[in-house]
């Protein structure tokens, strides 16, 4: 689950859009919301997860962390681990 | 509705066989809402090749321009054109289709012109732009991008902005890129990495008018309706090009944050060259507060903190502020170690809680312990 400014088609900031484009590399199911429509969402998430600026990404209920952290687990490999679990899962649901 | 793939070929026709002007409104059929439809009433020609004389543009667009807006009879005539088109297609999707047409049909540039002069600073993608002058002492641009839709970005300056003398590109103020109605369909990065492309156009024009009339740019910069080329000149004759650009580029930002009023713009600029080049040579206020809250905390073996919000200049979070709202961090500390990605961001995101709400807007961080550097 991605919070993001914007919607994955159309996302409203640079961050997001990486963030969209690296998680749309798995196979993984995505969700989003867009927090620039509701000030209170936004409000919500940042707090909840005490961290102040999107995208923020979640994997099945747990806070990864923004793009920069997404961007960093690509790349060494650790965001395919977290993600293998549940595209493996996915298939054999399907 | 019509498919994507016959609306750009629609398109296409519109521009290659439709050479004539359209007068009146009544030569067409009743307006339909089929967005391919030329037939809102412009008195424009859809002209692709030759550009066409001011006056086939009398008649300013539906959306009417206000008062504050640079009057879209100053731009070049390719230009008015494709604001005009953007205009008569009210679809922010269409839109995107249009900017990707556009994109696609953009001649690729000879590598040896992607050096890193040529290339837009403060785009996600790649974005080379070339300019030279034709034989009648008109711009004429070149770009090429890695990605689709920068491309057409860059392709719709190219096409706009090619075949115009000089002072016409410099005059053009970003004012028109709201005209467009592009906005919602690209991201706050995209649309400040649009308004790069612009301003490296005009200072490759300008240059070129320079290198061609050799430091007579003195008497060139009285004709500039706006006096926004008076500065200008000052920084380019006679210095290195890339710190040139880097000074423009703080002052320039600084500028299009206070505000889209084109007569607003000559003043603020002459007011902010001053703050511009200070900007450029180091870290403002919150800057440095930054700094001395991360060296306190976390005594760093490595602290490097770049302002990029000059990248982000446009960008919803930024208007309002006179910059220093996006910052690029690089922090190396033993205070790291045994902690995650996530730990370590909160703890930086947790000390600088009060910038952020004071108009800190982002962070991009890059922590590690002195072990993984």
């Amino acid at each position: 689950m991605i919070y993001m400014k914007g919607v994955p088609e159309f996302p409203q900031c640079g961050f997001s859009s990486l963030a969209v484009r690296v998680l749309k590399h798995y196979n993984v199911p995505l969700s989003a919301r867009n927090i620039l429509e509701d000030p209170e969402l936004k409000a919500a998430v940042k707090s909840y997860s005490h961290w102040p600026t999107f995208p923020q990404i979640f994997i099945q209920g747990e806070f990864i962390g923004g793009s920069d952290i997404i961007m960093n687990m690509h790349q060494s490999g650790e965001l395919k681990e977290k993600l293998k679990d549940i595209a493996a899962n996915r298939d054999k649901t399907a | 509705m019509a498919s994507s793939a016959t609306s750009s070929l629609s398109l296409r026709f519109f521009f290659t066989k439709k050479l004539s002007a359209f007068t009146s409104p009544s030569s067409f059929p009743s307006p339909r809402a089929l967005f391919l439809s030329p037939s809102r009433p412009f008195s424009i020609s859809f002209q692709r090749i030759q550009p066409t004389t001011k006056s086939s543009a009398s008649s300013p667009p539906s959306t009417g321009t206000s008062a504050s807006l640079q009057p879209i009879e100053e731009l070049p005539p390719n230009l008015q054109q494709i604001v005009a088109l953007f205009q008569s297609v009210p679809d922010p999707k269409s839109k995107y289709q249009q900017l990707l047409f556009y994109g696609k049909n953009l001649n690729p540039l000879d590598p040896r012109f992607k050096t890193r002069e040529n290339k837009v600073e403060g785009c996600v993608s790649q974005v080379w732009v070339r300019a030279y002058l034709d034989p009648g002492k008109n711009v004429v641009f070149e770009a090429d991008s890695d990605s689709v839709l920068t491309k057409g970005l860059a392709a719709l300056l190219v096409q706009g902005l090619s075949g115009s003398p000089v002072d016409k590109i410099i005059r053009v103020s970003p004012d028109f890129i709201t005209l467009l109605g592009l906005q919602q369909s690209l991201t706050p990065s995209r649309n400040n990495g649009f308004l790069n492309m612009l301003r490296l156009m005009q200072k490759k024009a300008l240059l070129l008018l320079s290198e061609g009339e050799n430091g007579g740019t003195e008497s060139k910069s009285d004709t500039g309706a706006d006096g926004s080329p008076v500065s200008e000149p000052k920084f380019d004759v006679g210095s290195d090009k890339s710190s040139v650009l880097e000074a423009e580029k703080d002052e320039i930002q600084v500028n299009s944050d206070v505000g889209t009023n084109g007569s607003a713009v000559a003043e603020s600029k002459a007011s902010t060259s001053g703050a511009g080049t200070e900007a450029s040579s180091g870290l403002g206020s919150r800057g440095q507060r930054i700094k001395e809250i991360l060296e306190r905390e976390f005594s760093p073996t490595v602290l490097e903190l770049e302002d990029i919000s000059y990248q982000h200049a446009g960008h919803a979070g930024a208007r309002g502020s006179d910059g220093e709202t996006h910052f690029n961090l690089r922090v190396v500390s033993k205070e790291f170690e045994g902690k995650s990605l996530v730990k370590r961001h909160r703890l930086v995101y947790d000390l600088l809680k009060e910038e952020l709400q004071n108009g800190l807007h982002a962070l991009s961080i890059v922590a590690k312990t002195p072990s993984e550097v």
